[in-house]
């Protein structure tokens, strides 16, 4: 079976080496240009000092805005690929079988087709795992001066890094196959797990990652001119964590109302310094984040459920196959 | 199972099988058995049940109801063992077509456990047929023959071969049925073949099954199927009176009819009677599916 898996799939493994190869090109020395501005903008130096006052902060935001946003942009083009590779490799697996009718074929030699699949299975998404290992290591790599300044939990670093990259790829694979087995069809089969794919990895990543873990709160110096999202620089010492919420608490520690929001709004409207009147009346503000030294417990989280997602798909399938034959 | 036992068994016995696909029935009730060493011919008109009884016996499919064995055991069993004993050749003789004909052999020494790589190159090097040349790029006679070939290296104890001689030109069936027939003489294989050219089929087979709508119509050796039916002619006011009637041609005043042998009385002499051959008595059968018995 393994040489058998190989010669069918060995197309698709030297367009994976050669998609790693292309990655590599990009982002090694794209990688080594951020790291050149990394040091040239000191950004280290404020880093390691406790983010280090107005300078450092002006030096970070500039280097973030060279570099974020083009990052950013990159792994949004990159994030439907999983989707897509997965999607392909594994409508093929059956589909092809069924619409070449080679399966007449493949099942008539002696490895029951239970075993036939199952081995299949296993050995692509072998590789499949091999390959997205690969590039989420070249992408951690490049990423990693970036995500030193805004942490490892904005899209752009979380979906591409660690083990997700490699769970939403099995996820779609395993779509593909069954997929594949049900319609018979490659195309249509791609099409239907692609969408698939996309209906469960995107509520994941908007609505379902951020309660993973209930997230901690901290009580900081009350700011009207705090940044929020991707791109925002951190303004305390430590690896950056994932800000869900901004909120500024009065001093029993309740959030404003809206009307009360509104109402200092206007107050400070012609201040010089905001800050220190908020100060004044014992405000603080209250960010809500996910710890940066819980992105690993995520990876795994995120990992399980497209991965044990698959899981379960898979074995329907080789169910279904033991069970009705064609 | 002990070889023994497998030996005398039949090679396929097929006991009140059905076979359901949605709500409509491919095969039912269908029980049949073919005793091993035999060339057994399948035939029928498109959507008899020729292809599911055949992917029934290479385990491809499950039975809705009733069982098949093959040489002793459920063909649905899933053993590899089971998987072995059977070879076969779908209809189109499907191949993957990237593959080139080497690769193909690897692919069968690869799954298969008893499987005669060298006898199968043997085989195509004899036919002409580069073992270089990818699948897709044989012509279908070529590609009919690397499937048999794929079959037969397997060494099994029946080869089922679904419509094989279909989309070949003359040559390539002749050369086709010629390897099979070599192939039976050397390996003491059993076949079922299904086809719908009948002439092909009487040069090659010893047995014939008939299936219509999803049923046996017909089912002995040859010989004694021709033997047991004849063709007689006579006046139409007799024709009603005769028994054992397969079917009736009536023109106005004359009748001709397909009679099972043994069934009437002496027969008058105002009949006259002829030997039926085997196109007649099939398409006999298969327009007159209503037997009176």
């Amino acid at each position: 079976m393994i040489w058998f898996t190989w010669r069918l799939h060995r197309t698709q493994v030297y367009a994976g080496l050669a998609l790693i190869a292309l990655v590599a090109a990009i982002f090694l020395p794209y990688g080594q240009a951020v790291r050149g501005s990394f040091s040239s903008h000191g950004v280290g130096a404020c880093l390691a000092h406790d983010t280090g006052g107005d300078p450092c902060q002006t030096a970070m935001i500039a280097f973030v805005q060279q570099y974020n946003g083009i990052a950013n942009h990159l792994s949004t083009w990159f994030s439907p690929l999983p989707g897509l590779i997965g999607a392909i490799v594994g409508a093929g697996v059956l589909g092809r079988e069924y619409e070449q009718g080679t399966w007449r074929l493949a099942w008539t030699q002696s490895v029951p087709r239970g075993r036939w699949l199952t081995q299949r299975i296993l050995l692509v998404s072998a590789g499949i795992a091999a390959i997205c290992l690969t590039l989420s290591l070249v992408f951690t790599w490049f990423r990693s001066p970036m995500d030193d300044v805004t942490g490892r939990f904005a899209p752009g670093a979380f979906d591409l890094e660690g083990l997700s990259l490699t769970g939403y790829t099995l996820f779609a694979f395993a779509l593909g196959v069954l997929a594949g087995l049900l319609m018979r069809r490659t195309v249509p089969a791609i099409v239907v797990a692609f969408a698939g794919f996309m209906a469960v990895r995107m509520p994941v990543e908007f609505w379902l990652r951020q309660r993973f873990q209930t997230p901690a709160t901290r009580l900081s110096a009350p700011t009207l001119h705090h940044t929020f999202g991707p791109s925002a620089v951190p303004t305390v010492p430590g690896k950056p964590g994932w800000t869900l919420d901004y909120q500024l608490v009065n001093s029993s520690g309740h959030a404003l109302t809206s009307a009360e929001q509104a109402r200092l709004d206007d107050q400070v409207r012609t201040m010089h310094d905001s800050d220190a009147y908020l100060r004044g009346l014992g405000m603080h503000l209250k960010t809500v984040y996910q710890p940066a030294d819980r992105f690993w417990t995520f990876q795994l989280i995120e990992f399980s459920i497209f991965a044990g997602l698959a899981l379960v798909l898979l074995a329907f399938a080789v169910h279904q196959i033991r069970r009705r034959g064609i | 199972m002990t070889a023994e036992q497998t030996a005398s068994a039949p090679a396929l016995e097929a006991e009140r099988l059905g076979m359901r696909f949605g709500r409509s029935w491919a095969l039912r009730d269908c029980s049949v058995s073919l005793p091993a060493g035999s060339v057994i011919a399948l035939v029928g008109p498109n959507g008899a049940g020729k292809t599911t009884l055949m992917h029934l016996a290479c385990g491809l499919l499950r039975p809705s109801e009733g069982r098949v064995r093959i040489f002793g055991e459920e063909a649905d069993s899933g053993s590899a063992e089971a998987l072995a004993r059977v070879g076969f050749v779908a209809q189109e003789h499907p191949l993957y077509r990237r593959m080139t004909v080497a690769e193909l052999l690897r692919m069968g020494q690869a799954l298969n456990p008893r499987f005669d790589r060298k006898l199968a190159e043997m085989r195509l090097d004899g036919l002409g047929i580069p073992l270089d040349r990818r699948a897709g790029a044989l012509s279908g006679g070529q590609q009919a023959q690397v499937s048999l070939a794929l079959a037969l290296a397997k060494r099994p104890m029946l080869l089922v071969l679904d419509e094989p001689l279909a989309n070949l030109d003359p040559v390539a069936r002749r050369d086709f049925t010629r390897t099979l027939m070599s192939a039976v003489a050397e390996d003491n294989v059993t076949v079922l073949l299904s086809s719908h050219v009948i002439a092909d089929l009487e040069a090659v087979c010893d047995r014939l099954v008939l299936l219509n709508n999803g049923t046996v119509r017909l089912d002995g050796a040859i010989e004694d199927v021709l033997a047991a039916h004849r063709m007689i002619s006579g006046p139409r006011e007799a024709a009603a009176d005769m028994p054992g009637v397969v079917r009736a041609v009536h023109s106005e005043r004359h009748s001709d009819l397909l009679v099972r042998t043994g069934v009437e009385a002496e027969l008058h002499p105002i009949w006259q009677e002829h030997h039926v051959g085997l196109e007649e008595l099939i398409l006999a059968y298969l327009e007159q599916p209503a037997v009176t018995r």
